[in-house]
């Protein structure tokens, strides 16, 4: 069970005075339901459970329905980093175990866990982060790095590891995305849940997925509302608030806590749409942000935009977690979740084929320009970049800025030019007219 | 009406100062002026302008509008207000060179590629990464790995007769490379202008995404590397404008804005 808890109003002003927006009340909650997922993990062991970890792909689900507590590693370095913890874990990565600083950095992180667990220095890390060491790793893998990171920690702590090959390449028709789907599917029944099973020790409960199925509908649909309201000027929410609630969708999965979340959010983001209250006072720039929520630097991002007028309101990055989930089906889970991964979320998201989505949010949206985030440590992101910078740029008139930076290693990131490419860019909107 | 510009730069601060004249077309350029920002930007930025209004019998409350500009730019506590450094040397250049399209800027921690709309407006740009790469903190520390004054580095470079290729453009790698070409006996002309023509690849690759359109100018303080600039005239292919003063070109792209904002708020006031 988890726990959405309350905000007070102390805090509350400190996270707007944070970003200097006016955040969705609803989102600062997300921090207490983050802390009550880790704090479910920690608790773990004493309570009997074993835990899994699960590495990209359809998310938590399937573990989380036989009774197993299950660590994200997409939510491991991004709590690390947004509450600033990040130094230890990715120090005991470079120095201790080598990795180039240019290694996937959310790998770097979570092979820092292992690493500490291993080598006795656990103490190393805060009492948060010490989440237990895996009893079975799953993945359905985006990258290669993905795949390589559950190898290496089950190798490295000698549990199974399952990976699902959840890769829509080559598929053009819709017959060969069904098919692949099914490919899919078969994988789950015939490989994940006889391991969850072995691992477990009991039955698979096909009927606690039906159950989770249904509420990670429930949330979605509640999640695409939101996205809806966002078109409206000025926007109820900005995009870093939909990236902080990502996690109700594929970490915390599946939960009745996280349909309570996003009702309160849609209700707040309804409210603030009939009142025209922004997330922030003048809305001037409505900013394409392409890339992950930088939890590294989120605030600064914000504080470098904000005060000037602009908000990201839209990314790709969002469109990666169930974006179509009237596909969802309780009553077939195993091939719903699989055809949704396969036919929207890779095509959504990925570089090759994610420059149509792009052109869609940009015209949907009504974007008058794009930040980019080139991500050193993760090249997925940033191939095809240009071409989306062309294509707005062609089509909309709209300029792109290419930004360095890292979703965990403050390392890569150099605020003051930040900020001086930012007020450029602002200024470049201007010059060309585009504003609001 | 004067105004003036302020350009807070990482290692040198610059200052313009305007005469803005109803009757004249163009804004008269008074005066400009360079010292070393040092570590204390706000001290600098203070000094500077002083000595800048001093040198043409102006005080303050001669002043209509500053505008600051460059890293420091927040740090100008005297300004009425600012604008990103790119703006402003598109603006200044702009102002200098009516009819061109591309600018090349190279200042002490930045390089930059600059898109000019017709009006003096950013197109487009491009600029390096967290990094002093093709920089002109890059040529200071390649000269002084030569032993060699920053300011002769560009006439050396043209008595060059053999090509050295320098093969790292990392600060620190390219001055290990260039100790080592030094032990090998490499002539001192020869690297430096393989030095040059490392920055001038670089920039290139810049210049090539933003799209080059002639005319093309150069601004900063590396402008004034006349092996810099013909370096980079051999990759263009096309020769280069380059101002009298290039490193104030920002600060006077500032001064501009400056002169615009007070027109604007006047014309505001007017109710026009």
């Amino acid at each position: 069970m988890l726990s959405l808890g309350t905000v007070t109003p102390e805090e509350l002003a400190k996270a707007r005075q944070r970003v200097q927006a006016n955040t969705p009340a609803a989102v600062v909650r997300m921090g207490k339901l983050v802390d009550s997922y880790w704090a479910e993990l920690r608790r773990a062991p004493a309570e009997g459970k074993k835990v899994a970890w699960h590495v990209a792909g359809p998310g938590t689900i399937f573990t989380v329905a036989a009774g197993m507590p299950t660590l994200l590693h997409a939510a491991y370095a991004p709590y690390c980093t947004a509450r600033r913890w990040e130094e230890a874990p990715l120090q005991l990565a470079n120095e201790d175990i080598g990795f180039l600083p240019d290694t996937c950095s959310y790998i770097r992180v979570q092979m820092a866990l292992l690493e500490a667990w291993e080598t006795g220095q656990i103490e190393r890390l805060r009492s948060e982060l010490r989440i237990p060491k895996p009893e079975l790793v799953t993945c359905g893998r985006h990258c290669t790095e993905h795949s390589t990171l559950a190898e290496m920690a089950a190798r490295r702590v000698g549990c199974p590891v399952v990976v699902l090959d959840f890769s829509s390449q080559g598929c053009v028709t819709e017959a060969d995305f069904r098919q692949r789907a099914r490919y899919c599917e078969r994988q789950m029944r015939e490989e994940l849940v006889p391991a969850i099973e072995r691992v477990s020790g009991r039955p698979y409960d096909y009927a606690k997925l039906s159950e989770m199925v249904s509420y990670l509908k429930q949330t979605a649909l509640l999640r695409d509302e939101v996205l809806e309201l966002m078109k409206n000027r000025p926007s109820p929410c900005g995009m870093f608030d939909l990236g902080i609630s990502v996690g109700a969708l594929i970490a915390e999965m599946g939960r009745p806590e996280t349909v309570e979340y996003y009702r309160e959010f849609y209700e707040e983001c309804r409210d603030r749409v009939a009142k025209g209250i922004g997330v922030i006072p003048k809305e001037k720039y409505r900013i394409y942000w392409d890339g992950y929520s930088t939890w590294s630097v989120l605030g600064t991002v914000m504080r470098a935009l904000s005060p000037r007028g602009g908000i990201p309101i839209m990314g790709r990055y969002l469109w990666g977690f169930y974006p179509h989930p009237e596909e969802l089906d309780p009553d077939d889970p195993f091939y719903s979740i699989a055809y949704s991964m396969i036919r929207h979320t890779a095509t959504k998201i990925f570089p090759q084929t994610a420059k149509d989505t792009v052109m869609e949010l940009i015209n949907d949206y009504q974007i008058n320009g794009l930040i980019m985030l080139s991500f050193l440590t993760c090249r997925m992101w940033n191939v095809g970049q240009p071409e989306i910078a062309e294509m707005a740029e062609r089509r909309f008139g709209i300029p792109s800025l290419i930004v360095p930076a890292d979703v965990v290693d403050r390392t890569h990131f150099n605020e003051a030019q930040f900020n001086m490419r930012v007020e450029a860019f602002l200024e470049m909107i201007d010059a060309r007219g585009k504003t609001f | 009406m004067i105004v003036a510009g302020v350009d807070v730069g990482s290692l040198y601060t610059k200052t313009a100062i305007l005469e803005v004249n109803d009757s004249a077309r163009q804004p008269k350029i008074v005066g400009q002026y360079v010292s070393r920002s040092g570590a204390l930007y706000k001290a600098a930025a203070c000094r500077a302008f002083e000595q800048a209004l001093a040198m043409h019998g102006l005080n303050r409350d001669d002043v209509a509008h500053v505008v600051s500009t460059g890293y420091g730019r927040y740090q100008v506590s005297f300004s009425d207000s600012h604008i990103s450094e790119i703006s402003a040397h598109a603006r200044g250049a702009k102002f200098l060179f009516p009819d061109i399209l591309t600018l090349i800027d190279i200042g002490g921690q930045d390089s930059r590629a600059i898109r000019i709309d017709d009006f003096g407006g950013v197109a487009d740009f491009a600029m390096n990464d967290k990094c002093a790469a093709g920089t002109g903190r890059f040529l200071e520390v390649m000269a002084q790995g030569l032993e060699v004054e920053l300011g002769q580095l560009g006439e050396l470079s043209l008595r060059s007769t053999r090509d050295v290729q320098i093969s790292s453009v990392c600060t620190v790698f390219a001055e290990s490379e260039v100790i080592s070409l030094l032990s090998e006996g490499c002539d001192r002309v020869d690297i430096i202008s393989g030095i040059h023509r490392a920055i001038a690849d670089r920039m290139m690759g810049m210049a090539r995404r933003i799209g080059i359109k002639e005319r093309v100018a150069m601004s900063g303080g590396v402008a004034k590397n006349i092996g810099m600039v013909r370096a980079l005239e051999r990759r263009l292919g096309t020769q280069m404008l380059v101002a009298h003063e290039p490193q104030t070109i920002g600060a006077l792209g500032a001064a501009l804005t400056a002169s615009r904002r007070v027109q604007k708020a006047a014309r505001e006031e007017a109710g026009v």
